[in-house]
């Protein structure tokens, strides 16, 4: 099974490098790199991409910005944003706008692919202070709808995050599969969007 | 209840793909290529580009060119090229108000489409003369053009006209009243426009989805549909339906009584409208606005939109939206009791719906003059218009409308004196009643319903505005509050001065507080600048040695020479190392990180990741109520700092299977407890480099380690708490 792989980010070198390491690594593809969001954003549509790893500050335009456009309509791709550290305010906003998760460029090789691995078959990380973000932001908004709030299993599973265990640990401690623990976060993610356009359409309405 | 209602809204959205605002010089253009063509098939197609763009804009200036491109493709045989000015032609018929002349020229099209085989074509022609019928009201036939339509499409994959093929079938189910019929298929239209990214086909879906919601009762999510509409339409500039938008939404508003809002939305599509000389699509927009004025007893602004809606209606021909302006015309008058005007109103109104078999509107003018009539005491008049009315009902078969018939009759019996008849009309009236008290309760509870629903989301936009405001002003307190300080320290001379001479001990007081102060602000420029710094590290540092990492890491892999091998390695290890280094850098900054429960975590964190991909299973354990304590900077550093050296020589050296470290607070002391299960060591033989590290960094927290070697290592740290806290 391959992964296609897209790789929007502006520094040329680098991203020739990333290209490199996919293309080189068993079970991924990578054909598309682009270096603007723009280009990103016209092209991305008609390529039917599994994956695409966006860096978040582009020139001009952020990576959140090309989620943002690209999300609604490549429904069948995946989208990680790249960033050097995990606790960043721009990683919760790119979460929001709809990104999978995200990646730690300063990450080892190995544990970077794996990542997208994980990623692509419905794991991503998470770490405490994202997890404290994603509580905060549950508390509030306001109304939700039942199905689009956090189901006790969930709410554990973050509470268990923002305590820093990882995810082998919170499988232990709960006696489900690690499996299950990413499956949780990734719903968790989802309805992290969901409810963070509400929000959005909220504003627009306290706008009125 | 549920009513279906003309609205130009929807029939106006059909039209907007072809509107556009540099159509002079366009014009201008093709007649000029026209005149130079220099043989038949391509005059033709210019004359057919030409009556194309007239379609819009003006319609029946268009007809003369399309008929002379139709002549000239007959003469010639060029069955495709007249297949197009076939459809053209029966858009410009369709627009000029010739709806039969319109669907044979439709039909013509398609026989043409059919000859040359243009399936793509033949599957727009199907549509544009399904939407035709539909302003006909033969709705079954356009969803059987639209069904055939929507098949070409689909087998196709033209997203594009598959879009617009199901916008119409809503819109045809819409009108049918079949609200999750039309709701299913605007939703179609949607996922097909997404998939092309058509910004306002998507914006047009999403209100045609708003507004079937709204009138299939679901008010509150259809509003959702409507505003996410409005968001493209503004971003997009389209100007034409943000103000039919607003005033769908002013209409929605006062079916639920929501006058303010429905006044609100009114006013923001007018003015819209007018900065975009749009005007001509506000005859709705007033009637509500009007209506609104109306119910809010304001009867002289109501009759002044009347009349302007009106005007607009009778100019854009919309014969129902006239006679029902007329009608709320005569309703204010009445109410003013000018039954001349009154009169005039209703009997144009009248006019126009016997014309155009309109028996609603009919009977309801018909009784509305009775009425009339008998403020006049001209009873025999009322009498004769309420039979009219009467005549009608049959053809209504609404209990309502009886209702209203036999109230108008108890107040013309009651004028006669007639007692049999009031009694008998007494009679019919409660029957009727009784038979719709139900329906009506049941309306009421559903409107009662919609307005507690929609207030229920207003209430919570209050109360966030609320919160927002009392945010701000929280803000701007705080702000002259720094800005005090401020000039507490640059007036500190004057202070001084006036101090002194106000006695030796106030200056003591006020000093104190002014030293507070100082602090106060100093800390929280420090706040400030702690993340401040924190971001840059992570912006601009962070991401450049990533960048050398990862080169580094594809260098690594080219062996050429072992000397720039390990050169490059070395570069890689020292980048990594940085990257570590500023990780923890970056978390330490942020004035919220200092906790000793934050440290706790961040070490748990730390040790999920660096066993990882090991077979060691590490275990941090502290309570889960860890006190609150704000650390120094040094204690957060050196803590960590220790806490990997030990897990390092844990790694390195132990080939332990578990590893766990335990953490107490008491009243005092910081203790903390880490173990192993590995093969010890003896620290009396061995002090490495890593134990060194330790030893240094405990010691300069003023606190203490013990090494325990019995079946593997124990390493107890305690540290007084007075040496690491902040106050």
């Amino acid at each position: 099974m391959l992964i296609n792989v897209g790789i929007i980010e502006d520094e040329v070198e680098l991203a020739s490098a990333m290209q490199k390491l996919l293309n080189e690594s068993e079970g991924f593809n990578c054909t598309s790199v682009f270096h603007t969001a723009d280009d990103a954003i016209k092209n991305i549509p008609t390529l039917h991409l599994d994956v695409v790893l966006t860096d978040i500050h582009l020139n001009g335009k952020t990576g959140i910005d090309c989620i943002t456009a690209l999300k609604p309509i490549c429904k069948n791709t995946l989208f990680l944003i790249c960033t050097s550290y995990e606790d960043s305010e721009n990683v919760f906003n790119a979460l929001k706008a709809g990104a999978a998760g995200y990646l730690v460029k300063s990450t080892k090789p190995s544990i970077l692919l794996d990542a997208i691995t994980d990623a692509y078959n419905g794991g991503a990380p998470m770490s405490s202070q994202i997890a404290k973000k994603v509580v905060e932001s549950f508390h509030s908004y306001h109304h939700i709808a039942e199905l689009e709030k956090l189901s006790p299993r969930e709410q554990e599973v973050l509470e268990h995050i923002s305590k820093g265990y990882r995810y082998k640990e919170i499988a232990d401690i709960l006696y489900i599969s690690t499996t299950t623990v990413r499956k949780h976060v990734y719903n968790i993610y989802e309805k992290l969007q969901v409810n963070s356009k509400m929000d959005a359409i909220n504003k627009v309405y306290r706008l009125r | 209840m549920l009513k279906k209602k003309f609205n130009p809204a929807i029939v106006f959205l059909c039209f907007l793909f072809t509107f556009s605002a540099g159509a002079q010089t366009l014009l201008e253009e093709l007649e000029q290529k026209i005149a130079a063509a220099k043989d038949d098939s391509t005059k033709a197609v210019y004359l057919d580009d030409l009556a194309w763009e007239y379609t819009s804009v003006n319609p029946k200036k268009g007809l003369p060119y399309s008929t002379e491109a139709i002549e000239i493709t007959t003469r010639k045989g060029y069955l495709k090229l007249r297949s197009s000015c076939y459809n053209t032609h029966a858009l410009l018929l369709e627009n000029s108000g010739m709806p039969e002349e319109a669907e044979k020229y439709y039909l013509l099209s398609v026989k043409d489409k059919m000859a040359v085989k243009d399936q793509n074509g033949l599957a727009v022609v199907y549509s544009n003369l399904a939407k035709l019928l539909r302003k006909s009201g033969r709705f079954d036939e356009g969803i059987a053009y639209l069904e055939k339509s929507i098949h070409i499409h689909d087998s196709l994959k033209n997203l594009h006209g598959l879009g617009n093929a199901y916008n119409n079938l809503g819109n045809i189910y819409y009108d049918l009243a079949q609200f999750q019929d039309a709701i299913d298929a605007h939703q179609k239209a949607l996922v097909a426009r997404t998939q092309i990214g058509d910004s306002l086909g998507i914006a047009y879906s999403n209100v045609n989805i708003g507004k079937t919601l709204a009138d299939a009762g679901d008010f509150v999510k259809g509003m959702d549909y409507h505003l996410i509409g409005l968001r493209i339409l503004e971003a997009k500039n389209d100007f034409i339906a943000q103000v039919v938008v607003l005033g769908n939404l002013a209409a929605h508003f006062r079916r639920i009584h929501n006058l303010e809002k429905s006044k609100y939305y009114c006013l923001e599509s007018i003015r819209i409208a007018e900065t975009n000389n749009l005007t001509h699509l506000l005859d709705g927009t007033y009637q509500v606005l009007g209506e609104v004025y109306r119910t809010g007893n304001d009867h002289a602004s109501a009759i002044e939109v009347f009349e302007k809606a009106h005007e607009i209606a009778v100019q854009n021909q919309k014969l129902f939206l006239q006679a029902e302006i007329l009608l709320s015309l005569g309703a204010t008058h009445l109410a003013l009791n000018h039954t001349a005007e009154a009169k005039q109103h209703l009997q144009n109104g009248l006019q126009i719906a016997i014309e155009n078999q309109m028996p609603v509107n009919q009977f309801k003018i018909l009784s509305l003059l009775s009425q009339v009539f008998m403020t006049d005491n001209d009873l025999a008049e009322a009498n004769d218009h309420l039979d009219r009315a009467h005549k009608l009902l049959p053809q209504l078969a609404s209990n309502r409308e009886y209702l209203t018939y036999y109230a108008s009759l108890i107040k013309i019996a009651e004028k006669e004196g007639d007692k049999d008849r009031l009694i008998d009309a007494y009679q019919n009236f409660l029957a009727f009643h009784d038979s719709i008290f139900f329906e009506n309760m049941h309306t009421d509870v559903y409107e009662l319903n919609m307005k507690y629903e929609t207030e229920k989301k207003e209430n919570t936009i209050r109360l966030l505005e609320q919160q927002e405001e009392i945010n701000r002003l929280e803000l701007g307190r705080q702000k002259l509050i720094s800005q005090r300080k401020n000039y507490m320290i640059s007036g500190g001379l004057a202070l001084f001065v006036i101090v002194l001479t106000a006695g030796i001990f106030l200056f003591r007081k006020e000093k104190a507080l002014a030293e507070e102060k100082r602090l106060l602000a100093i800390k929280e420029t420090e706040d400030q600048e702690r993340n401040r710094v924190a971001k840059d590290i992570h912006d601009d540092l962070g991401s450049g040695l990533s960048k050398i990492r990862f080169l580094a890491e594809e260098m690594e892999a080219i062996k050429i020479d072992e000397r720039f091998h390990s050169k490059v390695k070395a570069i890689n290890s020292t980048a990594h190392h940085l990257i570590d280094t500023m990780r923890d850098l970056i978390w330490m900054l942020p004035p919220a990180n200092n906790t000793l429960e934050n440290l706790l975590i961040r070490i748990r964190e730390f040790a999920g990741d660096y066993f990882q991909e090991t077979s060691i299973k590490p275990k941090v354990e502290f309570s889960e109520k860890v006190p609150e304590f704000i650390l120094k900077n040094t204690a957060i550093r050196n803590l960590l700092s220790a806490m990997k050296e030990i897990m390092q020589n844990v790694m390195k050296h132990s080939n332990a299977m578990n590893f766990s470290i335990q953490v107490n607070v008491d009243s005092s002391h910081l203790t903390i407890v880490a173990t192993d299960d590995g093969k010890g060591f003896d620290p009396t033989v061995s002090m490495g480099n890593g134990l060194k590290n330790i030893h240094h960094r405990i010691a300069a927290l003023g606190g203490k380690y013990e090494i325990k070697n019995d079946t593997g290592t124990q390493i107890t740290i305690v540290v007084p708490l007075e040496k690491i806290t902040r106050k």
